[in-house]
C-alpha cells in the first residue's frame, strides 16, 4: 500500500481528525456549561473540523482505491496484479500496465466505467467486489478463484476506445479491423475478445472454468 | 428537553464523533477495501448522524432560551 506518512491528504486527514478529537475529548473530560462560546466550539469539533477530515480522506480514498496495489490486497486478485506488473509479461494488461498512462492504476484505468456518470458506477461496482471478495471469495485459495471468478458483465470496448481512437489509416489498414470497425465503434463486439488482442489475462483463461 | 437530556445527546454526538473520526483514521492508515469501504460508508454516515444530533440538541436550546420559537416563560405558564 502506498506510504501515508509521504501524502500530505492524509496529514491534513489525520490533522483534522486530531485536532477535531481534541476538542471532543476535551468537552467530554471538562464538561463545560452548554454556552454560546461552547456551542460554537462543539460546532467546531462535530461539524466543521470532521467534514473538513472527510473530504480531504475521501479524496485520498479516491486515490488510493484506484492504485493496483490496491486491488491485489484481497489475495484472489494476486495473480492478476502480479501479472500485469510483471516487466517480462506480454499479457495485454502488462503492456498497458508498461505505459505510463496507466501504470500503477492500470487496472482503474481499464475496469472503470466511462460513461456520463462514470466515477459512481465504478465506485459501486468496486462495493460490490467488495460485498462478493468478503461473501464468496475470501475463504478460498486464488487457484481456486481463478476458476470461478469472471466479469459481471462483458469487457466492455469504451476503455479501449479512450485511447484507440480507431481512425488512423494504419489502424483502417487491417483487413480484420476495417470488416469489424463499425461494430467496434459501437461496442457490440470486443477488441479484447480471443483470437483478436486477447485474453487480457491469459494465464486465467489457461485453468478450466466451469 | 431537559439540561440533562441535552448533556447526554451532546455527550453522544460527541462519542459518535469520535467513532467516526477513528474509522477515516484508520482508512488513511490503513487502506484496505474494507477499511475504506467502511470509512466512506460507516463512518460519514455515523459522523452525519452525530452532527444531526447536534443541531437536534442546540436548536431545542435555542427554543428554550427564546432564541427560536417558544420562550422558556411563555411555556411555563
Amino acid at each position: 500500500m502506498d506510504a501515508w506518512m509521504d501524502d500530505p491528504l492524509a496529514w491534513m486527514t489525520l490533522g483534522l481528525a486530531g485536532s477535531a478529537a481534541l476538542i471532543l475529548i476535551w468537552y467530554l473530560v471538562r464538561r463545560p456549561p452548554l454556552d454560546a462560546a461552547t456551542k460554537v466550539i462543539l460546532l467546531i469539533g462535530i461539524a466543521v473540523l470532521p467534514i473538513g477530515a472527510a473530504a480531504s480522506g475521501n479524496i485520498r480514498g479516491f486515490a488510493v482505491s484506484q492504485q493496483r496495489e490496491f486491488c491485489g490486497s484481497c489475495h484472489v486478485m494476486t495473480p492478476y496484479t502480479s501479472d500485469s506488473g510483471d516487466p517480462d509479461s506480454e499479457s495485454l494488461a502488462a503492456v498497458h500496465g508498461r505505459n505510463h498512462w496507466f501504470g500503477e492504476k492500470n487496472c482503474y484505468t481499464c475496469h472503470s466505467d466511462y460513461g456520463m456518470f462514470g466515477t459512481v458506477v465504478t465506485k459501486l461496482s468496486g462495493l460490490r467486489h467488495v460485498y462478493e471478495y468478503y461473501t464468496k471469495y475470501h475463504a478460498i485459495p486464488k487457484e481456486q478463484a481463478l476458476k470461478e471468478i469472471r466479469l459481471y458483465k462483458p469487457f466492455a470496448n469504451t476503455p479501449c476506445l479512450q485511447c484507440h481512437s480507431t481512425r488512423p489509416a494504419f489502424w483502417n489498414g487491417v483487413p480484420d479491423h476495417l470488416g469489424a470497425a463499425e461494430d467496434l465503434r459501437a461496442g457490440k463486439i470486443g477488441c479484447a475478445g480471443s483470437g483478436c488482442h486477447g485474453p487480457v489475462h491469459p494465464f486465467s483463461k489457461e485453468v478450466e472454468k466451469p | 428537553m431537559t439540561d440533562r437530556m441535552m448533556t447526554m445527546l451532546l455527550r453522544g454526538a460527541c462519542l459518535l464523533t469520535l467513532l467516526a473520526l477513528l474509522l477515516m483514521v484508520w482508512s488513511v492508515i490503513l487502506p484496505g477495501p474494507l477499511s475504506v469501504v467502511i470509512a466512506m460508508s460507516a463512518g460519514q454516515g455515523i459522523g452525519t448522524f452525530a452532527f444531526g444530533l447536534y443541531l437536534f440538541t442546540i436548536l431545542a436550546d435555542l427554543r428554550r432560551s427564546g432564541v427560536l420559537g417558544e420562550r422558556r416563560s411563555e411555556r411555563q405558564k
